[in-house]
């Protein structure tokens, strides 16, 4: 079975790389986006299995890339992981109603919660 | 001046919302280093690491503290559903085992409530009754003991949170729900806190309808008493 493709659109560069060393110590293929703008387009492109998606991003932010990525038939059915330090009920809500599968608040969670999740959803 | 006091409290909640960014990178990569995703650690590192990666998790504590307390002043919307407050009172005392071991402190939950739901907002309840909790175990000797009773009649819930700590100096107990504001003998003790808890924890037991009140003697420990009514009376302000 080839290797699950993740996109994660993620604006600060520490915490996108963590993330890429663990996922691809995981077994996962990862691809990186730093802004809405370059998450948007390489959905397209690439078409990931699983999308991790940050909300406060420069540009348009996650809420907009969940909408367009949902609105999109070709990839309205890739499952979204919101990982936000956005914790109000009303994000978390909002998040959800667009179509994300989950929605993780960062510092809420530790990393091996984070890959099971992943793991989980990507299935 | 309200609108300005708004704005200001906008600017806090960004300014702290920001402050979690290099929080969560922190922690991300200090899980991973205790892990063993970047090689293996000397025991000394890993115990160094494990340290750090405590302080930060008190960070995010208060971090949290400050975002609820700027959030408090924009009249937060409460979420209201049914809650099991016997089951919220557990998860609040779990979250604090492993401190509660550090300093040998015992637990005696009394449970006497035969109603076990309130139409509450689930997490700021957690909250208020997690912060009011966490300075029994703060400000509890080692070795000391808690107690915690939960009752109930018709038309509410209540709830008694009892440490046998350092107390509360009688010049002090007028101003302890007050916001930042942090007693003599809890700073001299050296024991960290943000003077955020209580103020928090009583705004949202009001904005329930509830009440919250305190009993305490210095060096000989502190009771706080807690009352939500069952039905969620709701006071917005």
């Amino acid at each position: 079975m080839s290797k699950k493709n993740i996109l994660i659109v993620e604006d600060d560069q520490f915490f996108r790389e963590l993330l890429t060393k663990k996922l691809s110590s995981e077994g996962f293929t990862m691809l990186e986006a730093a802004n809405g703008e370059s998450g948007v387009e390489m959905i397209k492109e690439k078409k990931p299995d699983l999308i991790l998606l940050d909300l406060l991003l420069p540009g348009i932010d996650g809420f907009e890339v969940l909408s367009k990525v949902k609105a999109d038939s070709n990839t309205s059915n890739i499952p979204v992981i919101i990982l936000s330090n956005l914790g109000q009920q009303e994000d978390i809500e909002r998040g959800l109603k667009l179509g994300a599968a989950d929605y993780l608040i960062k510092s809420q969670f530790d990393i091996d919660s984070i890959v099971e999740k992943v793991r989980s959803t990507i299935k | 001046m309200k609108a300005d006091e708004n704005q200001k409290r906008d600017f806090v909640a960004l300014a702290v919302h920001k402050l979690k960014t290099p929080i969560s990178s922190i922690k991300l990569s200090l899980e991973m280093l205790l892990e063993g995703d970047f090689g293996e650690l000397s025991l000394e590192e890993r115990k160094v690491i494990e340290r750090i990666h405590q302080r930060n998790e008190v960070l995010i504590y208060l971090v949290n503290d400050l975002l609820n307390l700027a959030q408090i002043g924009n009249k937060y919307p409460l979420s209201l559903v049914p809650v099991n407050f016997k089951r919220l009172v557990k998860l609040v005392i779990n979250t604090d085992e492993e401190e509660m071991q550090k300093k040998a402190i015992s637990i005696r939950f009394e449970d006497k409530a035969v109603i076990s739901d309130v139409i509450a907002d689930k997490e700021k309840m957690f909250l208020a009754v997690q912060n009011i909790f966490d300075n029994a175990v703060k400000y509890s000797n080692v070795g000391g003991e808690i107690i915690v009773v939960l009752e109930s009649d018709t038309e509410s819930i209540r709830l008694k949170i009892q440490d046998f700590g350092i107390g509360i100096i009688d010049s002090d107990k007028e101003k302890l729900f007050t916001e930042f504001f942090r007693g003599k003998n809890a700073k001299e003790a050296q024991l960290m806190g943000s003077g955020l808890g209580l103020f928090i924890a009583k705004d949202i037991i009001e904005k329930h309808g509830g009440r919250i009140w305190f009993e305490s003697k210095e060096g000989r420990g502190t009771t706080f008493f807690v009352v939500i009514p069952i039905n969620g009376e709701l006071r917005q302000k």
